[in-house]
């Protein structure tokens, strides 16, 4: 038996192999689709999904800077604006003391408060 | 009235392959079923062949054609379509052999005694005597198969690939050589080892016929 003859009964026995495969080849490609196609389709998803969590994830940060930052611009701005409060009341206080009307207003003089004349009614 | 080529067979016209490499570079699913009736069939049975395990040749198969979606892009058609597949699974089933050959080195250095139980190899096919030139004709085919197909287990992996990869699938000698990444002087010694069992064996059932 030469080489030859040995290879025909060889790719005789190949052409069984290859018809057992036939028989299973539609399964295999139905589980083969789902990989290919549906993992793409997955995927996409799946990106979708990170996209919104990352989204969801920026605001949530946002909001969490933006109420940090807020309550750090009170925690420093109350002292300063008391202060002031309290340095623009002083000054009034100096202001408006000194006359004995007890005002509280910071605007008005004490002249310009017993000075308003009242309002007159209009000539008809 | 023009007739479309059978899905088994691959198509011949080179125009038809540029345009077939375009839609499965595309994801055109009716393309990629196309290709998978086309080649699996041969794949599935040189495969096999190699690895004389079905289960492990679906899974190998199977990667074959996921790593060509994944690699079309980079196909840019100096070969054809099937021969790049072809290549593609061979590579794999290779590479799974020699994991599995490290693996088994391993662990028959944890337990040397299993290397006795695998002597059962190629290495111990013992002669069964010459037989004169025999005619197949007396032998019932399947049956015929059946003794080669048992012979063919009988050698090891490497040979298979060999026998398979020259003899049936009738690849080159050099790109054999590079498959399987030995010389071409290896590949034909093992082909000639390979041949020379399976005429063995081939003579022993026509014998006993």
């Amino acid at each position: 038996m030469n080489n030859q003859n040995l290879k025909e009964i060889l790719i005789a026995c190949d052409e069984d192999a290859r018809a057992r495969a036939r028989l299973h080849q539609p399964r295999e490609w139905r589980e083969l689709r789902g990989r290919l196609f549906a993992q793409g389709a997955e995927a996409e998803e799946k990106h979708e999904a990170a996209s919104w969590m990352s989204l969801n994830w920026l605001t949530i940060g946002a909001i969490a800077v933006a109420a940090c930052a807020t309550s750090i611009g009170l925690v420093f701005q109350a002292p300063s604006s008391g202060s002031n409060v309290v340095i623009n009341n002083s000054q009034q206080i100096r202001v408006v003391n000194p006359n004995g009307n007890g005002s509280e207003s910071a605007n008005q003089s004490p002249a310009e408060q017993n000075n308003t004349p009242a309002p007159q009614p209009s000539a008809p | 009235m023009h007739d479309s080529p059978p899905a088994s067979e691959p198509i011949e016209d080179v125009t038809s392959e540029q345009e077939w490499r375009e839609r499965l570079r595309s994801g055109d699913e009716a393309a990629w079923a196309a290709l998978h009736e086309a080649h699996y069939p041969r794949l599935w049975s040189s495969v096999n062949r190699i690895l004389n395990n079905p289960s492990q040749t679906d899974d190998i198969v199977q990667e074959a054609f996921v790593k060509a979606y994944r690699e079309i892009e980079r196909f840019q058609g100096q070969s054809r379509l099937g021969t790049w597949l072809y290549r593609i699974a061979v590579n794999q089933t290779l590479d799974f052999l020699r994991k599995q050959q490290r693996l088994d080195r391993w662990l028959s250095f944890f337990s040397p005694l299993r290397d006795k139980d695998d002597e059962t190899g190629s290495a111990h096919i013992v002669p069964e005597g010459a037989v004169e030139p025999m005619v197949a004709a007396g032998l019932h085919n399947a049956e015929l198969r059946e003794s080669i197909n048992t012979a063919i287990t009988e050698l090891s992996p490497e040979h298979r690939a060999v026998v398979q990869l020259r003899l049936i699938d009738e690849m080159s000698l050099e790109e054999t050589a590079s498959l399987l990444r030995c010389k071409p002087g290896t590949v034909n010694s093992r082909l000639h080892y390979a041949c020379e069992h399976l005429r063995r064996k081939l003579r022993s059932v026509l014998a006993s016929a």
